[in-house]
Formats: structure tokens, sequence, C-alpha cells
């Protein structure tokens, strides 16, 4: 006999959640149950809309966002989109959140980036897009799997114009949250990381990170207790 | 797909057991493998479900005994998905250290590109089903379900006829951009 299952437990199967001995429960009765399986589903198109439409709480909203940043929800994505747009009604819509301090509109910037419909919301935001280059306000970098400390620093050489540091890592199997603390001469700080399949993103605006050696450490959270999971020397070189 | 035909006739009646419906199981397995892989991140769904559908055809072909079908394709399922992020991580690790100082604009052209696939995919879904959908999904909570059950009354089927109806044609919607989609690049 399958135990009931409410709202709350399938929405946060889908946002990642529970522990695996409950989403073995759940995957085991999508496969034997077909309108179990159509439940899950009109919660993910439940959630989509949501997310799309911008009703869907912050704290919901970041892990979804998280989710779907996998190009393979690109056309979940669209076809939520559009039929927000459709709607004639659109109630309930929530007015325009602030964001809270740069960590909003960093993350914003990913998703107006993917779809284009965030900008609205951040004054900010709206402000970096309009410019031409908006874009090349960015600057990337990417961390390989296994760097430690000991290993040579690499230099990265930052644009002056950029103004927000992308840092991708590799995720380490088995933990969701993330945090990546940055310390060098004069600076130290820690900045939260989102997951993102199997990477892990930080954003740090630039002008946190003047020229210099810096230890680049990705931690993760359980529990209350961080690990240190890697280890990337760099040297910055603003341009 | 990579089955033999002796492979897809073991999965075949496995599923359908001679009922006529067995098609109609095949498709249903099959999204609820790619629903699956979704949900727990995979990044490409459709070949991990492909690949679980093979494995899954191969053994019963051979004739292990299999009690019950749908706890099996799960099995696979989690084995399938186990391996695909390893795989992901390796392909992850190939990428060395790079900074890419060039603006990053993959993630702005894949979501252009998918828009414009929903242009043609929207033209070839009829214009009441078109409407089904965006009324069907329009609003929330309370509101939501006096919407949907007007609906159901005024096309006389029942809520869960109607629910399913406005998820398939949902899903015909993404399945048509995910075509399009791959089939442009």
């Amino acid at each position: 006999m399958n135990a009931p299952m409410d709202d709350k437990q399938l929405c946060e199967y889908l946002l990642g959640g529970l522990t695996p001995e409950e989403r073995e429960q759940i995957e085991r009765r999508i496969f034997e149950d077909d309108d179990f399986a159509d439940s899950l589903r009109e919660k993910e198109a439940d959630l989509l809309d949501r997310f799309t439409s911008g009703t869907l709480n912050e704290a919901d909203r970041r892990r979804f966002a998280v989710l779907v940043g996998n190009s393979a929800w690109a056309p979940k994505l669209a076809v939520s989109r559009w039929i927000a747009t459709q709607g004639a009604s659109a109630p309930h819509r929530q007015p325009p959140r602030t964001i809270v301090w740069w960590l909003g509109w960093a993350a914003a910037l990913v998703l107006a980036i993917l779809a284009g419909w965030m900008a609205r919301e951040n004054g900010r935001l709206s402000a970096l897009l309009a410019k031409p280059d908006a874009a090349s306000l960015v600057a990337s970098i990417s961390m390989s799997a296994g760097t430690q400390r000991g290993d040579s620093d690499r230099t990265f050489a930052i644009p002056a114009s950029s103004e927000v540091l992308r840092v991708e890592a590799p995720a380490e199997t088995g933990y969701k949250d993330y945090v990546l603390s940055v310390e060098g001469p004069g600076a130290s700080f820690t900045v939260p990381a989102q997951l993102r399949a199997e990477t892990v993103v930080a954003w740090i605006p630039s002008a946190m990170l003047p020229s210099g050696h810096y230890d680049f450490l990705l931690k993760a959270q359980q529990g209350g207790a961080s690990e240190l999971l890697a280890t990337y020397p760099v040297r910055i070189e603003r341009k | 797909m990579k089955l033999s035909k002796p492979q897809l006739d073991a999965l075949l009646a496995a599923l359908g057991s001679g009922s006529g419906e067995d098609g109609e199981r095949y498709v249903k397995l099959r999204d609820k493998l790619v629903d699956f892989f979704l949900w727990n991140r995979s990044n490409r769904p459709q070949e991990d479900a492909d690949e679980a559908m093979d494995r899954l055809a191969k053994r019963l072909a051979e004739g292990e005994p299999v009690v019950n079908l749908a706890s099996y394709a799960q099995k696979i399922a989690r084995l399938v998905l186990l391996e695909s992020n390893a795989r992901s991580r390796r392909e992850a690790a190939v990428t060395q250290f790079s900074v890419t100082l060039a603006p990053d604009r993959s993630q702005e052209e894949g979501g252009e590109k998918t828009l414009d696939r929903l242009e043609p995919c929207l033209k070839e879904l009829p214009a009441e089903s078109r409407a089904l959908i965006v009324e069907y999904y329009s609003g929330t909570g309370a509101a939501s379900i006096e919407t949907r059950r007007k609906m159901a009354l005024r096309l006389g089927v029942s809520a869960n006829t109607l629910r399913n109806r406005a998820l398939r044609l949902r899903r015909e919607l993404e399945e048509c951009i995910s075509r399009h989609v791959g089939n442009h690049q």
C-alpha cells in the first residue's frame, strides 16, 4: 500500500530535496502508477509557470533556477513562457522584488541571459543590460577538477570593464549547498555558490578582487557544517 | 535505438502482455524514464531514457526473470543515471583551467534558439489545442481550480481526462521544440 503524498513532498522532490529513501519511494511510484506520474508532471508544470510568472517564493525560485539552468529544461521553459504571455488574466502576480545585494542581480543576470524575462525585475540589472556591451561586463573563469593547494597559481586577466566575475568549479557528488571563500591580501570573504548540473557557479563583483594572489576555496555546507572540497590558487590581473 | 527485433519484441511483450496496448505502454514507460532523468538533473535525459530502454529490452530478451517490470525499470534507470553523472563529471574535468574573457553568449543563444523553434511548433498545434493549454494553465490557486472545473464541464470530460489532455498537449509542444532544436544544431 502506497502512503499518500502531499503537494509539498512532490514539490520537494522536483526541487531536488528529500532524503534518498524518500526520493526512491517517489520514484518507485512514478514507475508503478501512471496517475501518480501525471500528478508529478502537473506539479512540475505548476512550478514552471509560477517560476516564469514570478509568483514562486524566493527560496523555491532559487532552487528551481538551479534545476532549469540545465539546457534540457529549455523547451519546458519556452512553453511556460509562451503560456505566461498568452494568459490574459495573469492574476496574483507579485510586485517586483528587491533581491538582496549583488547576489540577486548577478543570479538574475544568468536567468535573464537564459530567457530574457527577468530584466524587468531589477532596476540595476535593467540598466546593466541596457548597455550595448552588457555581456562583456561579465568575465568567466573555469577551474578544473582536482586542483589543490600547492599547484602553481594560474593567472587570469580580467578586463577593467568587467563588473562581475563568474567562477565555475566542478561540483562534488553528494553535496547540494556550496559557498566559495576568497582569501587574499586584504581580502577575505565568502559568497554563495549555486549548483548547476555538475558545476558550481559563484558570482563575485570584480571590484572586490583587485590585482593580486588569491585562494578560491570551494566549500560544501551540510547540516550547519562547512567542508573544504578544493583550493584553487589564482592570480588576478585587472587590465 | 540499437535494439534487435527479438529484443524489441521481448520488451513489447513484457509491457503489453498481448493486450494490443503495448505501443502505448512503451511510450508511457519511455516518458517516465525521460522525466526520471530530467528530475534527477541529467544533462541528456532523452539519451539516458533510450539507454535504459535498450538495457531493459536486452535483459528481457536474454531471459532475465522479471517479476515486476516497473521496479526493474527503476533499478536500471538508477544505474544509467549513476553512469551518466560519472560521464558528465569526466567530461567536465577535461576542461583544464581556462579563462573565457569573451562574452559567454552560449546560454543567451540557446534561449533564443529555443524560442525560435517555438513558432513552428505552435503552428503545428490546432488552434483549439493552443487555446486549451492557455486556458487550462491560466491563473493560480483557487482561481485555476475553478477554471479547470468549468472547462471540464463545458467539454463534457472528467477533471482527470482534462488534466491528461493538457499534459499531453504541453508535452507534445515541448518535444516538438526539442526536435527542432536538435535538427538545427
